[in-house]
């Protein structure tokens, strides 16, 4: 037999496809996957937090809750008594659960901003406050955040919280998947934003609670306004109040929706927000920009 | 958030630096093969086990040659891909072809310098590297060994 050594020919072993190509095939899978587990698992966690008792809330939210309040500074006590009357006034209104308890904290700082978070605690900042011009306003800002606790959105943002985080972990492996991490973390993920149609569940509330409570809407009129005043002059980090929330002029405009729906009034006589709390306010306030300077 | 954010940065960036690096030393090594396969075409190298009655008087001698290639990162997160979904790995087929054929061009390079005429029961042999820890990226080495058949001075 005679040999013949001849040349090699090029590509019979190796694929000449574009792994560009391939590549944003399969990367595009896996994400398309992954955003399907993604949705499936937020709609599972969901739905199923309405099962979750609100003791296990007040339980999760303790140890966060003290932090939080101990990093802003406790505002002062009469200003608290005042907001949590006022809550205890309208939460009957809002037929909340009967295990559900209201706890209202006043935040010394300047922030414009009020939030719900697990447990039923509400906090409500100086500067959100200080713009106010009527209790009216008060009570609807209060009935929004109550309508929050009511309708469970602080865990339910809690689970998506957890879930996605436990899916980053999966995503990016490694050292992070430690799943007892992600649980003491959460009181960073206790703050997260709730979504815009849980905010307009939340503003509907408020709105029926005004009505119910003064007969018109002037109160959420007056919240609005200044909201919509701020939005156009704010900036990231004074004004978190917004961020995620619906356009301003569409919640006005879903007021006089509502009224005109239901036949309710506009606006009427506002009550003012008492002489002593102003002040107390305007004191907070001195002493706040004293400690800075 | 920041750190995952952070975490996806690195891969792209890496991902990014591997299929540049990688692509631009795959196709300088397949034309530097390309050529010296040409240059050693001449010296026969065969998987035949016996030699022929000629060669069968004449020195024998082990003459080996291995390579290690490391596979970029784009690679490996291509096939790591592949592993999802099932099929040819192709992002893995050209480096393997690579190394099998610098191997078998540095096992003739020894067989030369030591004047040989012809290398018989070639075999080679494949195994990875640093496979098994994670984290680490993996290499492939390929080791072509076969009996040089020495030229006899007359």
């Amino acid at each position: 037999m005679k040999f013949t050594p001849a040349k090699v020919p090029e590509g019979i072993n190796y694929s000449q496809s574009n792994p560009i190509k391939e590549f944003l095939l399969l990367g595009s899978g896996v994400l398309a996957v992954i955003l399907l587990i993604v949705f499936l698992l937020g709609s599972l966690l969901d739905w199923s937090s309405k099962f979750i008792p609100f003791s296990y809330e007040s339980a999760m939210a303790e140890p966060f809750v003290q932090e939080y309040v101990d990093e802003y500074g406790k505002g002062s006590a009469e200003v608290s008594q005042y907001l949590q009357g006022l809550a205890d006034e309208i939460a009957p209104l809002m037929s909340l659960n009967e295990d559900i308890q209201l706890t209202l904290h006043y935040v010394d700082n300047e922030t414009i901003n009020g939030m719900a978070t697990l447990g039923g605690h509400i906090f409500i900042f100086r500067g959100l406050l200080e713009k106010l011009p009527s209790e009216n306003a008060l009570v609807a800002l209060l009935a929004h955040e109550i309508a929050h606790v009511k309708l469970r959105h602080p865990v339910k943002a809690l689970s998506k919280g957890v879930s996605i985080a436990l899916l980053m972990a999966v995503v990016s492996g490694q050292s992070n998947t430690d799943v007892t991490g992600l649980l003491s973390n959460t009181s960073q993920l206790a703050f997260l934003g709730f979504s815009r149609s849980q905010e307009q569940a939340a503003d509907d509330e408020a709105i029926a609670v005004s009505q119910r409570y003064y007969q018109h809407l002037q109160g959420a009129h007056e919240l609005f306004a200044i909201l919509l005043a701020e939005s156009e002059q704010a900036t990231l980090d004074t004004i978190s109040w917004f961020r995620s929330h619906p356009e301003v002029s569409a919640r006005i405009n879903n007021v006089a929706e509502l009224a005109n729906n239901n036949g309710w009034q506009q606006h009427g006589q506002s009550t003012p927000i008492p002489n002593h709390i102003i002040e107390q306010l305007a004191q907070d306030k001195a002493a706040f920009q004293l400690k800075k300077h | 958030m920041a750190q995952f954010q952070l975490e996806i940065a690195i891969t792209l960036l890496l991902l990014f630096l591997g299929y540049i690096f990688g692509r631009h030393a795959e196709k300088s090594h397949f034309k530097s093969i390309i050529a010296r396969e040409e240059q050693h075409q001449g010296l026969v190298a065969v998987s035949v086990k016996s030699p022929t009655q000629d060669d069968s008087t004449k020195p024998g001698m082990l003459v080996t040659g291995s390579v290690v290639i490391s596979v970029d990162y784009f690679k490996r997160f291509l096939a790591a891909l592949r592993t999802i979904f099932g099929g040819r790995v192709t992002s893995y087929e050209t480096l393997l072809d690579r190394a099998r054929r610098e191997a078998i061009l540095r096992m003739k390079e020894e067989a030369k310098k030591l004047n040989a005429e012809r290398i018989y029961n070639i075999k080679l042999e494949t195994s990875s590297i640093s496979k098994s820890a994670s984290g680490n990226i993996g290499a492939v080495e390929v080791l072509a060994y076969g009996t040089a058949v020495l030229r006899v001075n007359q």
